[in-house]
């Protein structure tokens, strides 16, 4: 029996393979390192960016919950794959891949829950850099899709427990703020922050 | 495979930092006296790390670099891109900043000294 998940991965990767210049485009944004990578460059930009220290130190709290919301979320996927295994759609279904075949668990999908947290972190604290990483985040999602090595499922999955994470991250970086400041403050003296 | 990782990153964390730090005044760490050199610097760097990443698996065909392999390439590659930022960036500015009178902390003083400046007068103050 296909499922409403298998259906619409059907769908959506059903469109690969009719315009080339698509599956280039969205066979490159599929890709391990692209947005990942991407995303933590902007990272690095935002620990320098300020038009004072206020401002700053706003940013600079927006990246170490980033950071730590990326650690979690990649400890999540480790953990729930311990447990759960799901196939790869294109060992189970007729699909057009447009790419290597993985062979660790589909689900959730490791790459997007990674993006939507460092993207949800950012988006918490500056929501015009946020914004423009969630682009990049749902084409990733969208892309993995697309090229055939994650149901919707799986990407959905993925990015919900990555917003998750990078929520509770950023509460519990609100909460530990004083000790938070006293890192920052050592920081500074030594000119990194 | 891992190499071509890390000099990727290490070239557009280098690009990037530039960019960033020029747009925000932070003079003792670029490498250019004028804005628009770090953001055309900038550009030639970041360019061709955005297409060599883009295209990874048409070069890599099963290239995976696994998740937390890629996570230490990466600190490795900032860290030393940081590095090189620091080391180059003094020695670029080193006669043409010549600032006695730090007043602020963190990478705001990094305004009107280089990072090695900056060092030598805390440790100074402190004598």
């Amino acid at each position: 029996m296909i499922t409403i998940d298998e259906n619409i991965f059907l769908w959506i990767n059903g469109l690969a393979g009719n315009v080339a210049f698509f599956d280039w485009l969205l066979k490159g944004i599929a890709n391990d390192y692209l947005v990942i990578v991407g995303s933590c460059l902007v990272l690095l930009v935002l620990w320098i960016w300020g038009i004072d220290t206020r401002q700053r130190d706003r940013n600079q709290k927006a990246v170490i919950s980033a950071s730590l919301s990326l650690g979690l979320s990649q400890g999540f996927v480790s953990t729930l794959n311990a447990f759960y295994f799901r196939p790869r759609p294109f060992t189970e279904l007729p699909t057009n891949l447009l790419f290597y075949q993985p062979t660790d668990s589909s689900f959730p999908s490791n790459s997007v829950a990674i993006v939507f947290a460092i993207t949800f972190a950012i988006f918490l604290a500056n929501r015009r850099i946020g914004g423009f990483l969630f682009i990049l985040a749902f084409l990733h999602a969208f892309s993995r899709v697309y090229v055939g090595v994650h149901y919707p499922f799986d990407v959905l999955a993925g990015a919900a427990g990555g917003i998750l994470i990078a929520f509770i991250a950023t509460k519990t970086i609100n909460v530990l703020e004083k000790w938070l400041d006293l890192v920052m403050v050592l920081a500074r003296k030594l000119y990194i922050a | 495979m891992i190499f071509e990782y890390f000099y990727l990153v290490f070239i557009a964390a280098i690009g990037v930092i530039q960019a960033a730090v020029a747009h925000n005044g932070l003079r003792g760490i670029s490498f250019f006296n004028r804005k628009i050199y770090a953001y055309f610097f900038m550009l030639i760097s970041l360019g061709p790390v955005i297409t060599a990443f883009f295209t990874w698996n048409e070069r890599n065909l099963t290239g995976v670099i696994e998740g937390s392999e890629q996570f230490y390439l990466f600190m490795l590659a900032i860290v030393s891109a940081i590095g090189f930022t620091i080391v180059l960036s003094s020695f670029l500015n080193h006669s043409r900043l010549r600032n006695n009178n730090i007043v602020c902390e963190g990478l705001e003083a990094l305004k009107d000294v280089t990072f090695f400046q900056a060092l030598r007068y805390k440790i100074i103050k402190r004598k």
